[in-house]
């Protein structure tokens, strides 16, 4: 697919488009547009996009019926250039018949069908200078071009985005008007003396004289003068066909020689009418094509599908998060005072030793012969069991530490300990920090998930000047 | 050639999750404070396009490492048949809910996974953990270690000398503040653990940084969208002759405001789904567009420019929009005026905008009407005429996209977006913008303007993954 048959219309399926994928997923698209990337063959952005939106929009506009106006773009284009076409012929023969005898006043001529059209030119080509500097002055209403705009851009909601595609609609078919009405001008201008008589005179309202009547033909004749000597006007002729309305009607030989001012008026209208007109067609039409294309390519989103096209999608998620876990329930004792005997003290992983029992409020006191280790291998947590066992253990004190996660290993120790008896999860804190509460949360969660439940004791480490005596510690930093 | 994994696995609550979230840029999954959130192992394959270049795995916590080990030891009779151990563990275990954990853990590493093991750094080291790292020794897979500063790194050197007992690399990441260059490098890292991993994990590097780029390039353009609906948009409506205005006006007001409030959180939603968001929470005000923050004229100038910065670029763009009129008349007279008109008309365009910029600065939405050939009227609401309003837009955006690009995905609280804006933008540079907007305020050029709007605005976004800067 090429960029050249890119339409101005497809500047408003593609703004249709990208609405409609305003709330489509960013992966989803990445992976359509991916998709599509991958089949385009083209290499120019706006070919690509043209081929993008071909695949994304074409099954939207099939499916919906008719909606269009059977009148196309080019084929209202055509139709406007040939009623501008019969208007310049009818305006032409008009012109021609107006005059009585059959006499033309050549000035009246040259304002009309030369320097009208040239001014309508000059305006054509300062609004094209205006769109191609950036500038898009809004056309004006009474132009015929609308026509042609609303079959290329139904949309008029987006006139801003399209301001200068819009101008450059008008203005490209305005030359197509204007060469219409100057070409059929000039096919009357060939036509109608052919089968009748007319001749040329000129004649004005201010003090023209014979000499400024010769050096303005001569300038208007400069471009052709040398190369078409017949296309000008001798200084004879200008003055035989000076209007004289007390002079009687000039005899057949001065009427001949008066006819000579029509090579001249043709060559007026082809070169100051309608060569302007043709130049400022063809630029026009090269400036459409640039400033579609660009408009096309810039409009908002585009660059977004030009880059999803080339960028292959990238994924690294998984398939779906997992599920939250239920809140927990467990029982967090506020208080806890340590019966004198039938206790186990077990210091799980290394959590403390001997010295370090008066560091905690809840243990402070306590005979460091009811310590004992497990958790730092499996032969210590047998010989942890043997002791519970043989002391006939009534409670069971697991002083765990909190930072670290509760593990199924500590479960499966407490449930061959305790056999379903009473234990209590001490939670040391790690420095002074106290423990957080989702780590609080954890613990509570584990206890309550043990086959005989467990209460859980936050312990409180003392600060420094009410601890007895500072032991070694293997696990509290 | 074999496809690259990876097993992230580890204690429960070390963050092997966030890891794999920041990793796989995915804040899908499931992180929690509470421990053990991870119950079975989930796959996380990145690809480009159908091409997988490698597989990252979230596996649960180990549970029962010494009992593991335990077992391991006892049916090993040398180290030559550890890992064949260790694959008879997970096929006799396989079905037993005792070890339910252990096996999920295992299977990948018994497939070929690359082990990464994760420990919080802000933890002590503890000799419990050693059997977990020895099981994994038996594996015989190529391995690295990280440490994982969940909340500081208070003991990442006794980690570090623990693990280097187990693991030949080891490494401290960050996983909820990594940014995006220290992700990448730990995926090249990961290519160093098995030579024929390091051309897939190279090439993921390099599609991850053009990907990085295009997200950039994607987040600019909406934001300059953005920029160019709140300095274009207006609302109208026709009204017959004889019915009051004022409804009408209030009525379309709000659909102004309502209007670039909802462009506003669709650009939001965009860039943050460009930069694989898809569950961020924002706290945030919403534009300031109601009549509470209209008259907080400090507001505003917290949101955009201060009122001296506001003052030097509306003067600037003044004088360029002005200074066009009078090149014109200086072309037209063909010079003859030495270029009078452009510095007359430069300097009135100036001072106007310098007084249309504090006489707006209070100004939400310009209202016009308009009479219609038809009969009645047409009432138009907006574009917002206030000098400092695109930027407040362009900062709220540059914030927004800012946070979201250095955010890694294992971040799970909100994102709060109410700080100071604007500050990475040079004066020379807003001068620029006031330019670029008086510009596109005019009608001017537009495509090009959005171009060169969506350039800066790129320039800006790309600071992101500068460290010092923005």
């Amino acid at each position: 697919m090429s960029a050249s048959a890119l339409k101005a219309s497809d500047l408003v399926r593609l703004a249709d488009q990208i609405e409609k994928d305003r709330d489509a997923g960013w992966q989803e698209l990445h992976r359509r547009d991916a998709a599509i990337g991958a089949r385009c063959t083209a290499d120019e952005p706006a070919a690509r996009l043209l081929c993008w939106l071909r695949e994304t929009a074409a099954e939207a506009q099939d499916g919906k019926p008719g909606g269009r106006s059977p009148l196309s773009e080019r084929s209202a284009g055509l139709l406007l250039s040939g009623g501008f076409l019969i208007a310049g012929f009818l305006t032409m023969v008009g012109f021609l018949f107006a005059h009585g005898q059959g006499m033309v006043n050549v000035l009246w001529f040259f304002a009309f069908f030369v320097l009208l059209q040239l001014a309508m030119s000059l305006f054509s080509a300062a609004t094209l200078v205006s769109v191609a500097l950036g500038n898009a002055p809004s056309p004006l209403s009474i132009n015929p071009a609308r026509l042609l705009a609303s079959r290329t851009l139904p949309d008029w909601r987006r006139w801003r985005e399209f301001q200068d595609v819009i101008q450059l609609v008008f203005l490209r078919y305005g030359q197509g008007m204007g060469i219409g009405f100057v070409g059929g001008a000039l096919l009357a201008f060939i036509v109608v003396p052919a089968v009748n008589d007319f001749s040329f005179m000129w004649s004005s309202t201010f003090q023209l004289t014979d000499s400024a009547m010769q050096r303005f033909v001569h300038v208007v004749t400069a471009p052709w003068s040398q190369w078409l000597p017949a296309a000008t006007v001798d200084a004879q002729v200008i003055t035989d066909s000076r209007y004289q309305p007390a002079a009687a009607r000039p005899g057949p030989a001065r009427i001949e020689s008066m006819r000579s001012w029509w090579p001249f008026l043709f060559m007026s209208m082809l070169v100051y009418a309608l060569l302007p007109r043709l130049l400022l067609g063809w630029l026009s039409r090269r400036l459409y094509r640039r400033r579609l294309q660009r408009a096309f390519i810039g409009y908002p989103g585009a660059d977004l599908i030009l880059r999803r096209m080339k960028q292959p999608l990238i994924q690294s998620q998984g398939a779906a998060g997992s599920e939250p876990r239920p809140g927990s329930h467990g029982e967090l004792l506020e208080e806890f005072r340590l019966p004198d005997d039938g206790v186990l003290v077990i210091s799980w992983a290394g959590a403390l030793d001997e010295g370090d029992l008066d560091q905690y409020r809840e243990l402070r006191g306590t005979d460091p012969a009811m310590l004992t280790q497990a958790g730092t291998s499996l032969e210590a947590d047998r010989a942890a069991i043997d002791r519970a066992r043989q002391e006939d253990s009534q409670l069971l004190i697991l002083v765990v530490k909190a930072w670290e996660p509760p593990m199924s290993d500590l479960a499966d120790f407490i449930v061959e300990i305790a056999r379903g008896g009473s234990s209590v999860l001490f939670l040391q804190p790690l420095r002074d920090t106290g423990i957080p509460e989702d780590r609080l949360d954890d613990w509570r969660r584990f206890a309550d998930e043990l086959p005989g439940g467990a209460q859980v004791v936050a312990m409180t480490r003392l600060p420094a000047g009410a601890r007895p005596a500072q032991g070694g510690s293997n696990g509290t930093p | 050639m074999e496809l690259p994994s990876f097993a992230v696995v580890g204690r429960p609550n070390k963050g092997k999750s966030s890891i794999v979230a920041t990793l796989a840029r995915d804040d899908s999954v499931y992180i929690d404070r509470r421990s053990g959130s991870t119950t079975h192992t989930q796959s996380f394959p990145m690809k480009i396009g159908e091409e997988t270049l490698y597989v990252l795995y979230d596996t649960p916590g180990m549970q029962r490492a010494r009992s593991l080990l335990a077992w391991l030891q006892q049916n090993s009779t040398d180290a030559s048949n550890r890992p064949a151990t260790v694959r008879r563990f997970v096929q006799e275990h396989g079905d037993d809910p005792h070890y339910a954990s252990e096996c999920e853990m295992l299977r990948p590493i018994l497939d070929g996974a690359g082990i990464i093991y994760v420990v919080d750094g802000s933890l002590p080291y503890g000799a419990d953990y050693e059997p977990e790292m020895e099981i994994l020794r038996w594996t015989g897979n190529p391995s690295l270690a990280l440490i994982n500063p969940i909340q500081g790194e208070a003991f990442v050197d006794d980690w570090r000398n623990g693990l280097s007992q187990y693991f030949r690399t080891v490494r401290v990441f960050d996983a909820h503040h990594a940014e995006f260059r220290k992700q990448l490098d730990l995926l090249e890292l990961f290519g160093h653990l098995d030579e024929g991993w390091r051309e897939p994990l190279e090439r993921a590097v390099t599609a991850l940084l053009l990907e990085r780029d295009e997200q950039h390039h994607a987040a600019a353009g909406m934001i300059a969208d953005l920029v160019m609906t709140g300095l274009t948009h207006s609302e109208s409506q026709a009204i017959v002759e004889g019915i009051p205005q004022d409804p009408v006006k209030n009525l379309l007001l709000a659909r102004y405001k309502s209007r670039l409030v909802k462009e506003e959180e669709r650009c939001r939603r965009r860039v943050e789904e460009v930069f694989h968001y898809t569950q961020l929470q924002r706290a945030e005000q919403s534009l300031p567009l109601d009549e509470a923050d209209l008259f907080n004229v400090e507001n505003w100038y917290l949101w955009g420019l201060s009122r001296g910065s506001l003052l030097a670029v509306a003067a600037a763009s003044g004088a360029v929009v002005g200074g066009g009129a009078g090149m014109m008349v200086d072309a037209a007279t063909g010079g003859l005026l030495g270029g009078l008109g452009t510095v007359i008309s430069g300097a009135g365009g100036a001072l106007l905008s310098g007084v249309g910029a504090w006489r707006y600065s209070d100004d939400i939405a310009e209202v016009k009407v308009k009479g219609i050939p038809t009969g009645g009227s047409r009432l138009i609401v907006g574009p917002c005429p206030n000098l400092n309003f695109p930027f407040v837009v362009l900062g709220r955006g540059l914030q927004h996209h800012r946070m979201v690009a250095r955010r890694t995905h294992a971040h799970r609280e909100v994102l709060e977006l109410d700080s100071a804006l604007l500050d990475h933008v040079t004066e020379s540079d807003r001068k620029k913008l006031g330019k670029l907007f008086a510009y596109i305020r005019k009608g001017k050029n537009l495509t090009r303007h959005r171009a060169e709007l969506s350039g800066m605005i790129y320039a800006y976004c790309k600071q992101a993954d500068e460290p010092p800067a923005y």
